[in-house]
Order: C-alpha cells, then structure tokens, then sequence
C-alpha cells in the first residue's frame, strides 16, 4: 500500500501561505518567497515558468509514485480554474483530486485533472482515494486536510521543505492539532540552495 | 566584534514551550546532549549569555547557576525587577541585570564576550525583540520532531516578515536539526 503524506514547503515560521490568500492571490502576500527554491529564476521572473533541479530531485519522484490527492473545499477554492489543477509554475496535474468538504460540487474533470467531492469524512475519502490510488502514494494538500488525516493518526510521512523566510502571519500548517501525542522520528535532512528538507515519518 | 546568536529548540508545529510552560518535551535528548561534541562547541564559542527574565527562573534556584549551568560565562539577564540579592556567582560565571532595554544589554554581553560569541538562549519573546531590533547576528534554531499542539511559540509577530534570513548550515545531532541562518543586516 502507498504511504500517505503531508509533503509542503513551509517558512521557517511555519505557515505554507502568505497573510490574506485568496483565488486572486492563493499564495497570500509574500507567499511566493515559499516556493522560489523550485523555480529556475526569482519569481518576479517572466521565465518563472520552468521546475528547476533541486525540485525534481525532491518532488519529481513524487510525481511518478503519487496516485490520488485529498484536499480541503478551502484549497479547491484557491486553485479551482477551468484547466483543472495548475501549478504555479504552469505545469497541468492530472492526478486524481479528492475534495473533503461540506458543501460538495458536482463531480468534473477540468483540464486533465478529475475531481470528485466528498462529504461523509477523512475516513471515506482515503478510502476512496486508495481505490484509485492502488499502490500509488496519496498526497494531502491543505493545512486543514492534514490536520485532520494528522489528528486521525492517517499520516505515514511528513516531507517539509523549509525556506529561510519569515511571513509573519498565513495559513499555519500545523495548527489546531490539540495536545494529544503524534510521535515522529526523521528519516532524513537535505541541504539545497535555499532550502532544507526534513522528512519525518510519524510512529504513533 | 563578538557575534549575537539566538537559538532555541522548537517542536515541529513551532513551539517553545507547552500550555503548562514546560519544555521538557523538547529536550529528549537532555542527557545526551550534556555531554556531546555539538553542545562542547556551543560552550567552547561562547564568551558571554544573554536571557530574558523568565528563561532565567525556569532554573529554579538561581544559585544552581554558579554550581551547574553548563555555560560557565558572564550572564546577562533582560529584566525590569532584577533580584534583590544577586544570585551565587564564580571566577567565570557572573550575573548582570540589565534593566535599560536589550540594546544595552547586547552592548555590555557583546563587550563581555570579547571574540567568542553571545549566546542567545530564550525566551522567545527576547529573541524577537533582538530580531527586530536589528541586534542578532545568527539564528539557530533546533527542530525537534514532536508537536506540542499548543502553549507559546517562538515566531508570532507579523513584523518578523521583514527579517531576511540567510541559510548556514543543518547540523544534525540525533533526532534535532540545528538549522542556522545568518540575519541579513536590513536595509532602513
């Protein structure tokens, strides 16, 4: 079975946004200093476009062994578009997207990325995520998703990509988690221009 | 002229220190780490230390300074009520209550350390004011893989957003990164 993981790039101060994100602006202020390590230029750049070596190094395995995402409706909100899921660098995913909400849309594929909602919980949407998954890693994307798989003890791995950059204020990642103990141990440390990545996996 | 590091151990969600104001469980490693290669460096670079009031009482007794505290150097603690009578002092450790701003402590640790460094050790509110205030030369913050889920966290400031930081190095010691920044000297 695929390891389920929580894989972000967070500021030092931990927030994986900006202050104020929103459809206009899904990085929040600022909020594009999180993921100038992966771009071949700054990102003010017009040739921002292109993934530079250090991310496919860290990601790009990521994206052969990924077979379904979960997120929140939040996140779904702050990257819907009529081409589907786009990253900020341009490149179309067409992995499979699960959307944990309350407040479900119509199932659709936009661009080459399906989507389908769901509404009876954390529980159901693994489920149905592993079924299109397979042997295929799931990622969950969204603070408050990982929070929630985090809280129901459902997260195998924890991959963070820490940029140098204090934001101040964003979307925490590790927010509302309560005191119960989630045990870690690292796996690994990785140094790279302008970033460090920690991957930890989770014991308990 | 001597360095002014600030460095704490945070959990993984950001946290100094639980809800109860313990951080235990952030030192694991506690017993270990007396003796290791990575704190004999911390100890050997450090001329002179710098805390706020509150990190100075978490020793309890503060005469335990003089006979335990691994940092046998001047200490300098921020503070508007120093003690009426100072604590136990010795040949290398003595005691400083600086009660006229962190500027001024920062200039008397910095002339106490000579060319070793001053260590920073807490609390969080300290190392932010000294962050904002322009005044710490490298931050060095140790992860610790756990979550604490609440209590105080050590960067909670919307105005840290214009502190530019400059990644050092990640030295590992058993389940902690040490991630080490230089703090870009910002522009007015």
């Amino acid at each position: 079975m695929g390891t389920i993981a929580v894989d972000k790039s967070i500021s030092l101060d931990g927030f994986i946004t900006g202050p104020n994100p929103g459809p206009e602006n899904p990085l929040g202020t600022g909020g594009e200093r999180i993921f100038a390590w992966m771009m071949e230029e700054a990102p003010e750049s017009e040739s921002s476009s292109k993934m530079n070596e250090a991310w496919d190094e860290q990601i790009g395995d990521a994206f052969t062994s990924t077979g379904a995402i979960i997120m929140g409706r939040k996140s779904f909100d702050l990257i819907d578009s009529p081409e589907g899921r786009v990253a900020p660098g341009g490149i179309a995913f067409d992995w499979p997207v699960f959307v944990l909400t309350h407040r479900p849309l119509k199932d659709e594929t936009k661009g080459v990325t399906p989507f389908t909602f769901v509404s009876d919980g954390v529980e159901s949407a693994l489920r149905r995520a592993r079924e299109i998954a397979g042997n295929n890693n799931i990622g969950l994307h969204g603070a408050s998703v990982a929070q929630q798989f985090l809280k129901a003890g459902l997260v195998d791995e924890i991959h963070l990509h820490v940029v140098p950059v204090l934001l101040g204020d964003g979307v925490r990642l590790f927010d509302h988690l309560g005191v119960d103990h989630i045990e870690l141990e690292p796996i690994s440390v990785a140094e790279a221009p302008g970033v460090t990545h920690l991957t930890f996996r989770i014991i308990t | 002229m001597a360095r002014v590091i600030a460095g704490m151990t945070i959990s993984l969600d950001g946290f100094v220190a639980d809800q109860e104001g313990s951080a235990e469980r952030l030192y694991p490693d506690f017993a270990t780490l007396q003796d290791s290669a990575y704190m004999e460096a911390i100890i050997a670079e450090t001329g002179a230390v710098l805390m706020g009031k509150r990190s100075y009482e978490m020793a309890g007794d503060p005469d335990s300074y003089a006979d335990s505290y691994e940092f046998q150097a001047p200490i300098f603690v921020v503070t508007h009520h120093p003690p009426e009578v100072p604590p136990k002092q010795n040949d290398h450790l003595t005691f400083t209550f600086v009660t006229d701003g962190v500027e001024s402590a920062v200039a008397r640790a910095t002339a106490a350390a000579g060319d070793r460094a001053v260590t920073t050790v807490g609390g969080a509110s300290l190392i932010q004011e000294l962050l904002l205030a322009g005044l710490v030369d490298e931050l060095h913050i140790d992860v610790m893989p756990v979550f604490l889920g609440a209590g105080l966290r050590l960067f909670d400031s919307l105005a840290l957003r214009r502190i530019q930081l400059e990644k050092i190095g990640v030295p590992e010691v058993g389940a902690r990164s040490s991630l080490r920044f230089r703090v870009m000297k910002q522009e007015s």
